[in-house]
């Protein structure tokens, strides 16, 4: 049976990908012995000059473009390192010249970091983590300077100072920070509700806790129950995530 | 939408507007300069990329305006003398080179819808035929139907000129 040049072009897109069935094989094959038109057509199909010249292109634009935006960002971020140097540099000048301890130089450079987790870790983070690692540095720099700050000067408020920076921090970012790529091992899909409610717990009391100290009251039971119930409702989640798993 | 297809989906509007960027500044060295520039600009506006088709356009238009702020400056500065790459083709096949690339661009960007979007998306995003389809909400027959139609009609205009 002869089919018509028609319904074999309608079908010879499929046979040139190799994906049609070994009936239609049979009745394009057939068709193409006896059909110069068509074979030419099948040809033509087959050509496919344009798209990898287009490809080889498009491996060298890409990865143009990934250099130059690597550039961008470590000059960019090796400028604010460098602007930050500078006063870092002048610090020890001085403290060296002058003779004096090292106290002040210390918070100061602790401060630079704070400053430096703002600024140099956005643009050098890898796209996608950058409000993960904000986060972190931001608050890990911010805890550096508290406790540099408290030695230097002899103060006895860094448990206060921490604990509430923990707490309010907790309550403004966790919801966005827990759904990072690197915690997703520890905090599955369904886990976050309970997670963020049970850390910001945590964090509640022991700020609580810490303040009662501070104030020379002993640890309250309640604030020791609810600081267990809390790690323990922490560390459930984790494994019932791990359990699913 | 997972992280593979977003990817691919990126190079692909990567890749449209370096096609438009060829056919304005015929060079592929500066269409390279004017995409990236284009897309360092897009990211400091609106941080986070979305894809839609429309954002394509969008691109293009920054695109655009970074090919005339390029041609202001070198009217002001006087052309750049050009750097001939050194790829050991010899200087007349890599002229034919750059001038065919340029001509595939031309054709392609005049190459009308739906077939230039789903040459684009599957040449440069390397999008399977059923992730076009479903794009377009069709099948993946149709998908691959309409594409060999594209290139057959993109094969016929470039042996036309």
């Amino acid at each position: 049976m002869k089919n018509s040049c028609d319904v074999i072009r309608d079908l010879l897109p499929l046979y040139a990908d190799d994906a049609c069935s070994q009936e239609s094989r049979r009745v394009v094959e057939e068709h193409l012995a006896e059909c110069p038109e068509c074979g030419g057509m099948l040809k033509r199909l087959k050509n496919d000059e344009i798209e990898t010249g287009l490809q080889q292109e498009k491996e060298d634009v890409i990865s143009y473009g990934v250099r130059q935006f690597k550039k961008r960002s470590a000059v960019v971020g090796s400028t604010v390192s460098g602007g930050l140097l500078i006063p870092i540099l002048i610090l020890l000048i001085i403290n060296l010249t002058v003779g004096s301890a090292m106290n002040w130089f210390f918070i100061v450079l602790a401060s630079l970091a704070v400053l430096a987790s703002l600024t140099v870790v956005p643009v050098m983070a890898p796209m996608g983590s950058k409000a993960f690692w904000m986060f972190c540095s931001f608050t890990a720099s911010l805890m550096i300077l508290f406790a540099v700050t408290c030695l230097v000067t002899g103060g006895n408020w860094f448990w206060v100072a921490s604990s509430a920076t923990l707490f309010g921090l907790s309550v403004c970012f966790l919801p966005w920070v827990i759904r990072a790529k690197q915690l997703q091992k520890w905090v599955g899909k369904s886990n976050k509700a309970v997670l963020v409610i049970a850390i910001d717990a945590v964090l509640f009391l022991n700020m609580m806790n810490v303040i009662r100290l501070h104030g020379s009251g002993g640890p309250g039971v309640l604030t020791i129950v609810g600081v267990a119930a809390g790690i323990a409702l922490v560390v459930l989640s984790i494994l019932r995530n791990k359990g699913k798993i | 939408m997972d992280r593979e297809q977003t990817g691919k989906l990126y190079e692909a509007h990567y890749m449209r507007v370096f096609s438009y960027a060829m056919t304005l500044a015929g060079d592929r060295e500066q269409a390279e300069e004017i995409t990236q520039e284009t897309f360092y600009r897009a990211f400091s506006k609106a941080g986070d990329f979305r894809q839609e088709s429309d954002e394509v356009t969008w691109l293009c238009a920054i695109a655009k305006n970074c090919f005339y702020d390029e041609k202001r400056r070198q009217s002001k500065t006087g052309p750049i003398p050009e750097e001939v790459p050194d790829t050991g083709k010899g200087i007349e096949q890599a002229a034919a080179d750059r001038d065919s690339s340029f001509r595939i661009h031309v054709a392609l960007h005049a190459l009308e819808e739906p077939y230039r979007e789903i040459f684009e998306l599957r040449v440069f995003g390397e999008l399977s035929f059923r992730e076009i389809g479903t794009i377009f909400g069709k099948t993946e027959n149709w998908a691959r139907v309409t594409y060999h139609r594209a290139r057959l009609k993109l094969q016929e205009r470039m042996e036309a000129q």
